[in-house]
């Protein structure tokens, strides 16, 4: 891990049933310089968390199979101890996804229509301070 | 009234009649008249026999004075007899029977009427009564009482005979012939008045006899005519108060049964009543149940009762705390009482578990308040809300399926607007690509807003459809060539099989394009990778079908009813692997209906799906009922 201190892990997952989505997404961000690993519903985007580790995961909420906040869960269940950011894309921020989102701690939410623009400012953020994390670890 | 004149049928045992009445009232005048004639008559022998005693006394006084006043000189015997006949005619009126004068030695020296005199006898009781004046005896011979008087003739102070007067009052016969004549007078005239009193006494009571029949017809036939009274009646007054208390009785029975009546019909009424709004009540959609002051219950209905697990009598005269066992409900009802309207929550919305599965109730609390504003007690009404919340529930669902799907394709045109926007894209082809993706994504968003106006304008009853000759290959050539790039993309093979020759269809052709697209883009959508479909058309008679056949996920029997319903979508999570908003079939069932075609279908759950559509041609006779089927389907 100690290696991976200053050259922190650039992968970013994308989750959505949306190919559309995918495809500006991981254009926008791979032009940003970050390593992008896509998938198509929840139960995809949770084994390619296993698989990759990425430091931020990007999904949508409503989702066939698997939606992003049961995919959550699991993730935060079963991935260990190394920390990482999720970034929600929704159309509407409710009461009780905001109460959920304060009980679970460390997610942002983007509200759609999706700006890829705003998508990578909070991917670097997200990206930033957990360098910074890891930095004081 | 009916009761009345029964208890008065019972009381007259006495059946009156009037003719008999009246013959009685004959009857006795003429016996009346009888006993007075005969009254009369008796009164009159008895002044006659009193008045002959008075006559025989003085008569025999007198005769025997007369005769004693002679001597027996005087009476030789020619002189004597000759007297005697004198004697005898004054006092045969007196009833004069025999004269004897006698000697001093009882010798006869002279007499008359020997028959009605025994001489011993005579010669016996002149020795034993010498000194009396008068005797009495019966007469053996002739069983006549006999009046005797006697005296003695005196011849200057000496006894020289005795005279001797026989008096029968019985001889004469008591009734003159003037008496008789009298008598007769007196009867007829009293007979004569027997019909004048008969007349009289008739007059009088000829009220009462009216009274009669009107009571007989009171008690019989039930009816009453006010009784004719005579001013001169001698019952008049009785029977004027006897009119005047009949008809005020007659007066209120009438009032009584007419309010007796009255009230059977008021009675009747409010037992309808009654009947009626406790069928209302026992039939109404929700459970109601109404509570005293006490908190027991005094009226609970059908609906509420199938809520619960006892029987309606076991229910009643209980509290609320016997009924329920569901604590949320009873801590519900009783904050509710305790707290009145302190306690704001008037609403409890609450899962109930019965025999036809899971229900959502809504019970909700009202304190029944009476004029006076003190608590009566309460209504407690529960509405089984399970098809508003599933209906509010799929409501919202669509909402949010539409939002999603209207927000799925802005989401794309906005982001890759805004990617070109900043340069991101530099290869040319994606530029390209980019550019068509925001082109595909507009006219998908146009689509979508399509089929939801289209679905509500159906609904509402309000589209137009504009018809038109459409050539029926080229049509369904066209529809084919637009979703083929679809198919191929995701590797389906997908065939078009059409006849040489089709008949033109009368339609409109944007909507039968709709319906027919729902279909093959869910074909295409519901077929998994490497599958197929089949687009096939065939005229049959005057109808042509449409064929659409698939190797996807099928739909399975229980779902099949429901396909065609707003909203529905398959339970599948194959299905539900895909986006779609439960409009499609729905809008294309709605569209084909309105063309008067039918849509059907077959299915075998991981086998494949084939939806018919049969539309009419041209030449269809039911063409030309179009107008009118059009409209009864917008009906349905």
């Amino acid at each position: 891990m100690k290696e991976t201190n200053t050259e922190y892990s650039k992968k970013v997952l994308i989750v959505d049933d949306e190919p559309y989505v995918l495809r500006v997404l991981k254009l926008k961000l791979e032009n940003a310089g970050f390593e992008i690993i896509t998938a198509v519903n929840g139960v995809d985007g949770l084994e390619k968390f296993d698989q990759e580790r990425p430091a931020v995961v990007i999904t949508d909420i409503r989702m066939p199979l698997m939606d992003g906040q049961e995919m959550y869960q699991m993730i935060k269940e079963h991935s260990g101890a190394d920390p990482f950011s999720v970034i929600m894309m929704t159309s509407t921020i409710d009461n009780s996804l905001r109460i959920w989102a304060d009980k679970t701690g460390n997610i942002h939410f983007v509200e759609k229509p999706v700006s890829p623009r705003n998508v990578l400012k909070l991917v670097e953020l997200c990206y930033s301070r957990l360098r910074d994390l890891n930095a004081k670890l | 009234m009916t009761n009345f004149i029964k208890s008065l049928k019972q009381i007259s045992l006495f059946p009156l009649k009037e003719e008999k009445f009246i013959q009685n009232i004959g009857l006795i005048s003429i016996g009346v008249s009888l006993v007075i004639i005969v009254l009369i008559m008796s009164l009159f022998v008895l002044f006659t026999k009193q008045n002959r005693q008075k006559d025989l006394i003085s008569d025999g006084v007198t005769l025997t004075s007369m005769v004693a006043s002679y001597s027996m000189n005087e009476l030789k015997k020619d002189n004597a007899n000759k007297l005697l006949e004198i004697v005898n005619y004054t006092g045969s009126k007196s009833g004069l029977v025999y004269s004897i004068i006698m000697d001093t030695n009882q010798k006869i020296i002279a007499r008359t009427g020997s028959n009605y005199v025994d001489n011993t006898l005579i010669a016996k009781r002149a020795a034993s009564s010498n000194n009396h004046l008068k005797q009495i005896y019966k007469n053996s011979l002739t069983n006549h009482t006999i009046y005797e008087f006697f005296r003695p003739i005196y011849k200057n102070g000496k006894k020289e005979g005795t005279v001797r007067l026989g008096f029968s009052p019985d001889i004469n016969p008591l009734f003159s012939d003037n008496d008789i004549r009298g008598i007769l007078v007196i009867a007829t005239l009293f007979f004569s008045l027997v019909p004048i009193f008969y007349y009289l006494v008739r007059r009088s009571f000829s009220s009462l006899g009216s009274l009669n029949n009107e009571l007989s017809n009171l008690i019989e036939k039930n009816e009453f005519r006010k009784i004719e009274v005579n001013p001169e009646d001698g019952v008049g007054k009785l029977v004027e108060r006897f009119n005047l208390v009949v008809s005020s009785l007659k007066d209120k029975c009438k009032q009584m049964s007419l309010s007796y009546e009255d009230s059977e019909v008021a009675n009747k009424v409010l037992s309808y009543e009654k009947d009626r709004i406790e069928s209302v009540i026992d039939n109404m959609a929700d459970g109601i149940m109404v509570t005293d002051s006490v908190g027991s219950i005094t009226l609970v209905n059908r609906t509420m009762i199938n809520m619960m697990k006892f029987s309606k009598q076991e229910v009643l005269g209980k509290t609320v705390n016997a009924c329920f066992d569901n604590k949320e409900i009873l801590s519900f009802i009783e904050k509710n009482q305790f707290y009145g309207s302190v306690f704001s929550q008037k609403n409890l919305e609450i899962v109930l578990k019965q025999s036809g599965g899971e229900n959502i109730v809504r019970i909700s609390y009202q304190p029944l308040i009476s004029h006076e504003e003190s608590v009566m007690g309460s209504i407690i009404v529960a509405k089984d809300i399970t098809v508003q919340k599933a209906a509010q529930r799929n409501q919202s669902d669509f909402i949010a399926h539409v939002s999603h799907e209207l927000r799925t394709p802005l989401n794309t045109i906005k982001s890759y607007v805004e990617m070109l926007m900043d340069d991101e894209v530099n290869n040319r082809e994606t530029k390209i690509d980019f550019f068509n993706t925001i082109n595909d994504e507009a006219d998908r968003l146009a689509r979508l807003i399509n089929n939801l106006l289209n679905i509500s304008k159906i609904e509402m009853g309000s589209l137009m459809i504009n018809k038109d000759l459409i050539k029926t290959r080229d049509f369904l050539e066209d529809i084919f060539k637009s979703v083929e790039s679809q198919a191929i993309s995701k590797n389906i093979k997908i065939e078009l099989l059409l006849p040489d020759k089709l008949s033109s269809l009368v339609m409109d052709k944007d909507q039968i394009r709709i319906a027919i697209l729902n279909v093959l883009s869910n074909a295409i959508k519901y077929t998994p990778e490497d599958g197929s479909i089949t687009f096939r058309a065939e005229e049959d008679e005057s109808f042509i079908q449409i064929d659409i056949t698939d190797t996807g996920y099928g739909i399975s029997e229980e779902e099949i009813p429901h396909i065609f319903d707003k909203f529905f979508r398959s339970s599948d999570e194959k299905v539900k692997a895909h986006t779609g908003n439960g409009l499609g079939l729905a809008l294309c069932r709605d569209i084909i209906k309105l063309h008067d075609g039918k849509i059907d279908v077959m299915s075998n759950i991981g086998q494949g799906t084939q939806f018919t559509l049969t539309l009419p041609t041209e030449d269809s006779p039911r063409i030309k009922n179009y107008s009118t089927s059009y409209h009864s389907l917008v009906e349905k």
